[in-house]
């Protein structure tokens, strides 16, 4: 009897213990929402009162479509704004010349602190020097001011950012690789965002183009059954689904077409993973 | 099933005498006679002495690891256990049925039962293989005697050593074996060497038993069987390593007071662990290594009971529980590139739950009837993230599947003669798919050059079926003749799906699992066995399916006409024999399914031996000639028609103890 009076005692306990330890868990302090972000660029935006600081989900910014998550701060009271209108101005500047990027701006209400927006950069630091300007407004005051710091891209070794000359009617596009993120066996979503160049500091969104893709693995000589064709689902941005049956290397050509036009066959993604 | 006394048994061992086998074998069946005939005469492995059995035809992709079909159903139709336990093979390409684990000198017995009532241990519409191990003698205490057996065959200069030991206490016993075989690769009847043909494995096994009252015994079982390597001809790759460990706890209590309703009852924990490697190191012109591990793991319970509630009524009933842990994995390692890796099994785990039994009414001496039924209930699961996302691809059914299962049938026994009993079966028997016929990816079939994709949204075949037999027996004439019919309905098969591509380099292309309609087997066997003027024996035995699908097309996989008969005789210490080995040749192929005609063939065997007293010890050796004629021939069901050995000779030392 006593050891089972022994026993039900330790049931207590513990149960107890356990119950008490998951409540102080709901206590803990609010997480900051920057946490598992890495800063790339940051400063005073002169004239609107605020500071703006840039982040990415890596460490390091690589050529393509790059979200980003910017955090807006009242430069005295250190107060984080969360409804502002925000425009971005990429650039790259290379000396002789000078262009812009596809950029989506971010919508002016922030999500837990943090505006979302995404910049292409269609070429690596290479070549030149990216800056990436924030056009903020400060919510109070109405001031408006523009922050502007370098960015370094690099080149990763399977490139997300591919470009071709549409063979129907001339004009420059650019195509970036969004998701895959994470590529894994099975099936994957597929992601592009498609741009034409209408001059060097424009880059619209294009949805007159449809996409084609087929996996391949070259070592192998062979595909994947039932991926699904990306279709348009707005400010160029075209998804659909890409199987992978194995790890290792796949090559996902890429055929545009414009109506039943070819605009271009010759570009593929590579994948390794 | 009548057990035989195993402590009889064990001192009996390797008899030639046809007389005194038929004597032990008394309470047992025509095919337990032959099991036990090509058992006690050769320095055979348990695929040769399957193979001549006449329900049992054997898939051959190379020297060792032959799978074992029961009238043309082949592994996911039929059941093979080892002692009732469940043993999933660990190779996607069915390299290691269950029979691999399995020397023939830890073998009691082997029991084919077959379609309408072989359903009893797992719902099947095959039938099943049931491999029976030896069971340590309790005899008196410290009581030691065993077995050492040595022998060499001269076409691979395969080397077979094997050791048995029992050794009695009071009121235990325990049995101990181990076997070593070693193989080189072997020669064709055309004295070309057939290359990857090589073998070399061990396996020991452990039995205690333990008498806790009279007719109560506790046994533990384990066996352990070690493959180094295993080359198969066939595949474009061999076995590096594979492992089998395979555990049990059996407590049995008999009852053996006349009048008592219950009569045994049986109690079985067991757990399996089959690890297996395939590798291509061995091969020459390999464009890219390639790795191809898989594991299975089998844990289950069994319970029996024999109850005889009435005089005339004998009730056996069965009630178990299996739950079997498949992986498989390839890897490819491309030069200078990323190494590709996928899951072939991806992670499942199928839950078997079934109660099945027989029901004997036996009206008079004359007519017996029996009821032969059971239930199962089957859940297989995918268990991990990666092996759902891999089965997306394909299917949509990513989260499980259940079955339930329900097998019937019902059979007569009528003595109309005291020489002559027919037997009569009709039944309806059902079987869940396979977690490869579900699951499988991109499962490479070298036979026909397809890779095959899995499909979980699989109906159960099922099968209507019925046999009848005919036996006569007296004194030293026995005789007995079976007609099979089954009518399968929702046969699975692959079918070529061009929507895939294919994965394995050189493949013809992909197929699926799916179902075709209707598909009818039926086919004969028969087997005599005559006892002429005292030391002259004959034994034959003969075999034949044919089966169509709807469309009359031929189903894959059949084996021709087969006549197997041997003349023999022995006196005293000697014996003499020579066998016949007759098959027709195949002509009705499936060529979808990768088949070719086959040629029929004709082969001769000798074998000899004698005995000699050693003191309180018994020297027997043997020797023979298998396939005296050097032909040059490859039976239906060898993949890739790879040669069979041209002429062997064996020799055969057998050391009693």
């Amino acid at each position: 009897m006593k050891r089972h009076i022994l026993w039900m005692w330790a049931i207590v306990c513990t149960t107890s213990a356990t119950f008490l330890f998951s409540c102080s868990k709901d206590d803990a302090p609010e997480a900051d929402p920057t946490s598992g972000l890495h800063k790339i660029s940051g400063g005073y935006a002169t004239g609107s009162g605020l500071t703006v600081d840039v982040y990415s989900a890596s460490p390091n910014v690589y050529t393509g479509y790059q979200r980003l998550s910017f955090l807006i701060k009242d430069s005295i009271t250190g107060q984080v704004i969360t409804e502002t209108p925000i425009t971005l101005h990429p650039m790259m500047d290379m000396g002789m010349m000078q262009h812009a990027s596809p950029y989506e701006n971010p919508a002016p209400v922030a999500i837990n602190k943090l505006f979302k927006g995404s910049v292409v950069f269609i070429m690596p630091s290479t070549g030149g020097t990216w800056t990436l300007g924030v056009r903020v407004t400060h919510p109070v005051t109405g001031n408006t001011g523009t922050y502007s710091g370098t960015i370094n891209v690099i080149e990763p070794t399977e490139s997300k950012m591919k470009s071709f000359t549409s063979a129907f009617n001339g004009e420059r596009y650019f195509v970036a690789l969004i998701d895959p993120e994470q590529p894994k066996i099975g099936i994957n979503d597929f992601e592009v965002a498609v741009y034409k160049r209408a001059n060097m500091m424009s880059f619209p969104a294009d949805s007159t183009l449809s996409v084609i893709h087929t996996p391949e693995m070259p070592t192998m000589g062979h595909g994947s059954p039932n991926n699904v064709q990306p279709v348009h689902m707005g400010k160029g941005h075209y998804k659909g689904k890409v199987n992978f049956t194995m790890s290792g290397f796949w090559r996902v050509h890429m055929d545009y077409m414009h109506g039943t036009e070819v605009a271009d066959t010759t570009q593929y993604f590579d994948i390794t993973f | 099933m009548a057990q035989i006394d195993s402590t009889e048994k064990f001192q009996e061992s390797q008899s030639v005498n046809l007389h005194e086998v038929t004597l032990h074998a008394a309470a047992q069946n025509q095919q337990q006679r032959l099991v036990h005939f090509y058992k006690t005469n050769t320095a055979a492995t348990l695929e040769d002495i399957l193979s001549r059995l006449p329900e049992i035809n054997m898939i051959r992709r190379g020297a060792y690891g032959m799978e074992p079909t029961i009238r043309s159903f082949s592994s996911g139709q039929i059941n093979v256990l080892m002692d009732g336990m469940r043993i999933h093979g660990a190779c996607t390409d069915k390299m290691d049925p269950a029979t691999i684990y399995i020397e023939p000198s830890n073998l009691e017995s082997v029991q084919v039962t077959t379609g309408g009532k072989g359903f009893i241990h797992g719902s099947s519409i095959g039938g099943t293989l049931n491999m029976k191990m030896q069971e340590p003698a309790i005899t008196k205490k410290g009581d030691v005697h065993g077995q050492f057996q040595s022998g060499y065959q001269s076409i691979n200069h395969a080397l077979y050593e094997s050791l048995k030991l029992n050794y009695s206490g009071n009121r235990w016993a325990a049995l101990a074996t181990a076997t070593y075989r070693k193989a080189n690769n072997y020669k064709d009847g055309d004295k070309n060497e057939v290359a990857h043909s090589a073998f070399e494995k061990i396996n020991y096994s452990l039995s205690v038993k333990h008498l806790l009252q009279p007719n109560l015994s506790l046994k533990t079982d384990f066996i352990g069987d070690d493959a180094f390597f295993i080359g198969y001809p066939a595949l474009p790759m061999d076995v590096g390593y594979a492992s089998a460990r395979i555990a049990s706890v059996t407590v049995n209590k008999k009852y053996e007071r006349l009048n008592a309703v219950l009569k045994e009852w049986q109690v079985k924990g067991y757990y399996n662990y089959i690890r297996h490697f395939m590798d291509d190191t061995q091969r020459p012109n390999i464009p890219m290594h390639m790795d191809m591990p898989g594991n299975s793991r089998t844990m289950g319970f069994v319970g029996i009971v024999q109850v005889r509630p009435a005089k005339k009524h004998h009730i056996q009933w069965q009630t178990d529980i299996a739950k079997t842990r498949l992986y498989a994995s390839m890897t490819m390692y491309p030069p200078n590139e990323a190494p590709m890796f996928m899951l072939t099994w991806p992670d499942n785990s199928r839950t078997q739950f079934g109660t099945g039994g027989t029901w004997t009414y036996t009206a008079n001496q004359q007519f017996k009837l029996q009821l032969n039924t059971r239930v199962d209930h089957i859940l297989t699961n995918l268990t991990t993230q990666e092996a759902k996302d891999h089965v997306s691809i394909f299917s949509h059914a990513t989260n499980g599947t259940a079955y339930t299962t329900g097998n019937i049938s019902i059979q007569g026994m009528y003595q109309f003669h005291p020489n002559w009993r027919w037997n009569t079966t009709a039944g309806y028997a059902e079987r869940a798919p396979t977690a490869s016929e579900q699951y499988g990816f991109y499962l490479f079939n070298s036979n026909d050059g397809f890779d095959y994709i899995g499909n979980p949204s699989l109906k159960k075949e099922r099968a209507i079926q019925a046999e009848t037999n005919i036996q006569y027996s007296k004194k030293q004439h026995r005789f007995s003749f079976t007609a099979h019919l089954s009518h399968i309905q929702d046969y699975v098969m692959g079918m070529i799906d061009t929507s895939f591509s294919t994965m394995t380099p050189g493949a013809r292309g992909v197929k699926r699992y799916t179902q075709v309609s209707d598909a009818t087997i039926l086919g004969f066997e028969g087997s005599s066995a005559h006892q002429l003027f005292k030391h002259f024996n004959f034994i034959q035995t003969i075999k034949y399916t044919y089966a169509l699908t709807l469309d009359h097309e031929p189903l894959p996989g059949i084996a021709p006409f087969k006549w197997i008969t041997s003349a023999g005789y022995s006196k005293k210490k000697f014996m003499f024999r020579t066998e016949m080995e007759a098959s027709a040749a195949q002509k009705r192929i499936n060529l979808l399914s990768g088949e070719d005609v086959t040629n029929g063939f004709v082969l001769l065997h000798i074998r000899t031996g004698y005995q000699f007293p050693l003191g309180q010890m018994k020297l027997h050796v043997l020797a023979g000639v298998e396939n005296i004629l050097n032909k040059f021939y490859h039976e239906h069901n060898d993949w890739g028609n790879v040669p069979r050995s041209g002429r062997n000779v064996y020799t055969q030392l057998i050391l009693h103890f």
